[in-house]
C-alpha cells in the first residue's frame, strides 16, 4: 500500500478511542451512528473522534505530499 | 500514492491491507468485539451472552408483571404508580429531566445506604446526577450543554472532579470541581481544551493528579483548589493511563498499553513496575486500602480481582465488556458500565449476582462525608 508509512505515522499519534473509531468505521464499515452505539459514547463524541482523527491522517498524507514536493524541488 | 483518491479511499486501503484486529491494541479489540455485538443484536436469531439472555427474561418478566399488575389494580379501581414498584424519586434541587430509559420498574431493590455520581445523556446532553443507592433522591448536578464525565472524588465526599468536554472540533475537555453542597463549579485548568487523563484528587484530598497534552505532554500534580500544577513526568506515548494514587499518596499509578502497571514517584517522577507479567489489566483501579486490584481480563473480558502485585487472580465471571470499574469506598463492591449503559455493582469478591442499579455511566461511589 503506497500510503502504508504516512498512514501508519498518523495513526500512532491517535489515542486509542481515537484509533477505534477510524477502525470501525473504515474497516470494519460501521455508520458513525453504530460506532457510538457500539463504542457506548454520544453521536457527538464519535463524530468529533472520527474528525480529528481524519484530520491528523489527512495531515500526515498531506505533509508526505510537501516533502515529496520539496524533495523533487531540490533535485530539479 | 495516488493523488486522485479521497483521503477515505486511503485510509480504507491501507487498514484493509493491515488488517487491524491483528493489532497489539486493547482498545481496538474491545471495539471489535462490540461491533460483533453491535451486529449481531440485528440479526433475529443474534449472539447473546448469558447475562444478555438473563436481562432479556428479567425485562420480559418485569413486563409481564407490571401488565397483570396493572390490569389487576384497574379492575379494582385502585390503580396507582407506587403499586407497580417505581422507584420513588424525591424532588431535586433544580428541575430533573424523565429518564429516557425504560428497564427501570424491572431493578431489582438495593437497600443499601450511601449515594453514587454517574453520567446519563438526556435529550442529546449528558450531564452529572447524584442518587442515593436505594434509587430515590436523583438530583440533577450540571446542566451545561456540553459533556460532564465523572473523574473522582475527594475523601470527604465533599466535592468532586469531572471533565467538561468543551470543544467537539477536536475533541477536547478541561477539569472542573464540583461543590455537591452548593453545587457551585470551578474550572481548575485552562488549557484549551488539554486534560486528557481523569483528574484523581489524593487520598489526602490535598493535590490533584491529571495526564494533559499534546502541549507538554505529562502527568501533573497540583493542588486542590487548581493552583501550582507541577510536571511529574512527561509522557512520551500514547498508550498510558493514569489511574490514579497510591494509599500514602506518594505515587501515581499508571497502565501501560492496557496491560502492564507501573507507579511514579510523585517527589522525582522515577517509575518502578507495580505488575508486569504481560497479562492483561484494562480499567485496571487499586482498592482504596491498596491491597487489591481490579481489571478486566483479555479472555474471556470479564472482572478479575487480585492482590495489588497482580497475584492470586480470581475471575468473577461477570462483567463482560465492563467499563469504567471502580471501588466502592469500603472496597466490599465493584462497580462499572456494561455495554447497554446501565451501571452495575457486584460484591469485589465475586458472591452474589450483578445488580442493575441505573442508565448511565462514569459511576462514583461518593465517600462517607
Amino acid at each position: 500500500v503506497a500510503d502504508r508509512d504516512q498512514l501508519e505515522r498518523g495513526f500512532r499519534r491517535l489515542k486509542p478511542p481515537q484509533r477505534a473509531v477510524v477502525v470501525l468505521h473504515f474497516y470494519v464499515g460501521l455508520t458513525v451512528a453504530e460506532v457510538a452505539e457500539t463504542l457506548g459514547v454520544p453521536l457527538g463524541t464519535a463524530k468529533s473522534r472520527l474528525h480529528y482523527a481524519t484530520e491528523v491522517l489527512r495531515a500526515a498524507l498531506e505533509a508526505d505530499a510537501r516533502t515529496g514536493l520539496a524533495s523533487n524541488g531540490t533535485t530539479a | 500514492m495516488n493523488p486522485d483518491r479521497t483521503v477515505d479511499q486511503r485510509i480504507r486501503a491501507w487498514l484493509e491491507a493491515e488488517a487491524p484486529n491483528q493489532l497489539p491494541d486493547v482498545v481496538l479489540q474491545v471495539a471489535f468485539d462490540r461491533s460483533r455485538a453491535t451486529r449481531q443484536r440485528r440479526s433475529i436469531a443474534g449472539w447473546r451472552d448469558i447475562l444478555v439472555n438473563a436481562r432479556l427474561l428479567a425485562i420480559a418478566g418485569g413486563a409481564a408483571a407490571i401488565v397483570i399488575l396493572a390490569a389487576g389494580a384497574l379492575w379494582v379501581g385502585v390503580f396507582s404508580p407506587a403499586n407497580v414498584g417505581h422507584p420513588t424519586a424525591v424532588p431535586s434541587q433544580t428541575p430533573t429531566p424523565a429518564p429516557t430509559h425504560a428497564l427501570l420498574p424491572t431493578l431489582e431493590p438495593v437497600s443499601l445506604t450511601g449515594q453514587m455520581v454517574f453520567s446519563r445523556t438526556v435529550d442529546g446532553n449528558t450531564d452529572l446526577y447524584l442518587m442515593n443507592l436505594d434509587r430515590t433522591g436523583l438530583v440533577r448536578l450540571t446542566t451545561d450543554p456540553a459533556e460532564d464525565l465523572f473523574s473522582s472524588w475527594s475523601p470527604d465526599g465533599a466535592t468532586l472532579l469531572f471533565a467538561r468536554r468543551t470543544s467537539l472540533q477536536p475533541e477536547a475537555s478541561e477539569l472542573f470541581a464540583l461543590d455537591v453542597a452548593s453545587r457551585v463549579e470551578r474550572q481548575l485548568t485552562h488549557l484549551g481544551g488539554a486534560v486528557y487523563d481523569p483528574g484523581f484528587f489524593s487520598p489526602q484530598g490535598d493535590r490533584i493528579a491529571l495526564g494533559r497534552g499534546p502541549k507538554d505532554p505529562g502527568y501533573y500534580v497540583m493542588a486542590a483548589d487548581g493552583s501550582g500544577a507541577r510536571l511529574v513526568r512527561p509522557v512520551t506515548t500514547d498508550q498510558d493511563q493514569l489511574r490514579g494514587w497510591s494509599k500514602d499518596g506518594k505515587y501515581l499509578y499508571v497502565l501501560h498499553s492496557g496491560v502492564d502497571v507501573f507507579r511514579i514517584d510523585v517527589a522525582t517522577g522515577k517509575t518502578s513496575d507495580v505488575i508486569a507479567d504481560g497479562s492483561v489489566h484494562r480499567d485496571a483501579v487499586f482498592s482504596p486500602d491498596g491491597s487489591r486490584i481490579a481489571y478486566l481480563s483479555r479472555e474471556p473480558g470479564l472482572i478479575s480481582v487480585a492482590n495489588a502485585d497482580g497475584s492470586s487472580a480470581q475471575n468473577l465471571g461477570m462483567g463482560r465488556e465492563a467499563r469504567d470499574l471502580s471501588w466502592s469506598p469500603d472496597g466490599e463492591y465493584l462497580v462499572y458500565q456494561d455495554p447497554n449503559g446501565s451501571v452495575y455493582f457486584i460484591h469485589a469478591d465475586g458472591t452474589g449476582i450483578p445488580v442493575e442499579w441505573t442508565p448511565g455511566s462514569t459511576p462514583g461511589w461518593r465517600p462517607e462525608p
